[in-house]
């Protein structure tokens, strides 16, 4: 018991250094999350709305990119960003660029494919309704998003929380650099590999709170969603 | 001089997996100054034939010509130009003034305009004061009004309506029908509707077109 006991006197004396690293983690989950929702809400859209060929296969396609481990896209990316890859004269590897980078390209499928989903879920006769009214290509667009907030703001919500407890991109893109790059969960491997429980498990908490969070906002949203 | 039929329908036949033929039209005119209700028993592809006429569904056999050049050709012109009333309606959510404002969103008129002409529309269907009324506090009939309203406010050339009374109360049928009078009467509008309503077709002397049997008569 006396590791939880230090973890949470960690927590509650404001320990500097685990609200530093929860900041960085926050901070970068929300700019990948928004880089990825942008990038998301277009691909989404374009695929719900228009017809063309290699639609269905594309869509198949991203639903399976869902399950490609961190580390792969870590990987792909750090092959890019290193110094001998395309992108190497950056010099972006090993800063905050390639974390959210990288946590974008994670998300991506994610957000596209809650979108997907949530947009071909709504009511036939509104896709009918857009088209007899005849509505432009940006006002249908608009049309769907509005109709969609509850979706929109789950598909956000739920990458967000991916992209918090992710560590393979954090670690191989960020390099874990202290007061810098270091995330919860990087945090949290190395602090257990250095057998310093009370600070990983401070940061366990912290997170496990904040997934929770998380995820009951979510909820909450899709309950009134459901209602309204 | 006959004027050029707005629809040409050759040959359209429409088919349900495993139900046979549902409905066989060989050879109809619609003209612009026409009105023709759609009759038939349900199931007899009343919605089908609208939706097919506003390019929603497509041709399943045979041709339709819209102007003179096959539906596909002129899938842009139609939905400029032809617009489709839902018989349970798809109302936005927000208000009723910005349902409306989504039918208007084409038009080349100012918001100041936009908004008078919104407001006459909805007088002409008892719905005055109700342009900041949420959607989801509408009652059936309520929303079909509006969703007539939105169609009537872009003034296209072809209104396909689908059973505008069914859901409507005395009064409410008392309404749709004036209105529909007045559309017809001003005459560039192109009335095509299903109905089980003898009354209405009474009242918008029309053509009637019976699905099940292809047969068509005046009132």
């Amino acid at each position: 018991m006396k590791p939880i006991q230090t973890a949470i006197e960690l927590i509650l004396s404001g320990n500097r250094e685990i609200f530093f690293t929860v900041g960085t983690s926050l901070s970068f989950s929300f700019f990948s999350t928004i880089l990825a929702g942008f990038m998301g809400l277009s691909i989404a859209t374009i695929l719900t709305l228009c017809r063309f060929p290699l639609r269905r296969f594309l869509i198949s396609l991203i639903t399976s990119l869902m399950a490609v481990p961190t580390v792969v896209v870590g990987l792909v990316v750090y092959s890019l960003l290193s110094r001998s890859g395309p992108l190497g004269s950056l010099g972006w590897l090993y800063t905050p660029y390639a974390v959210i980078i990288g946590q974008s390209i994670f998300a991506l499928p994610i957000v596209i494919s809650y979108l997907w989903t949530g947009f071909s879920k709504l009511d036939l006769r509104f896709f009918e309704t857009i088209h007899t009214l005849g509505c432009s290509f940006s006002t249908k667009c608009f049309l769907t998003w509005r109709e969609s907030q509850t979706v929109l703001t789950n598909a956000l919500l739920s990458s967000f929380g991916r992209v918090l407890s992710e560590v393979g991109i954090s670690m191989m893109l960020g390099g874990n650099i202290r007061w810098y790059t270091r995330t919860m969960t990087t945090a949290i491997a190395l602090e257990t590999n250095r057998g310093e429980y009370e600070q990983a498990l401070a940061l366990g908490i912290l997170l496990l709170l904040l997934s929770i969070g998380i995820n009951t906002l979510t909820f909450r949203i899709s309950a009134q969603g459901g209602r309204t | 001089m006959n004027p050029e039929p707005l629809f040409r329908i050759r040959n359209l036949k429409v088919e349900y997996n495993g139900r046979g033929t549902i409905f066989h039209i060989p050879h109809l005119d619609i003209l612009s100054i026409d009105r023709v209700a759609v009759m038939g028993p349900n199931g007899s592809g009343k919605t089908t034939f609208l939706k097919t006429l506003n390019g929603l569904l497509e041709v399943p056999s045979g041709t339709i010509f819209y102007k003179g050049a096959p539906l596909r050709v002129h899938r842009r012109k139609l939905t400029q130009e032809v617009t489709y009333v839902h018989q349970h309606p798809y109302l936005f959510r927000g208000s009723v003034y910005r349902n409306l404002l989504v039918g208007l969103h084409s038009a080349t008129l100012t918001l100041k305009e936009k908004e008078r002409h919104i407001q006459i529309t909805l007088e002409r269907l008892g719905l005055s004061g109700y342009e900041e009324r949420d959607t989801r506090e509408l009652s059936g009939g309520e929303a079909y009004r509006v969703a007539l309203a939105r169609a009537l406010v872009r003034e296209p050339q072809v209104l396909l309506i689908d059973e505008p009374t069914a859901q409507a109360d005395q009064e409410a049928k008392r309404i749709i029908t004036e209105t529909l009078q007045q559309v017809a009467r001003k005459g560039n509008t192109t009335l095509i509707f299903a109905t089980h309503d003898e009354n209405l077709c009474k009242d918008l002397d029309v053509r009637i077109l019976r699905l099940e049997e292809f047969s068509l008569c005046r009132y």
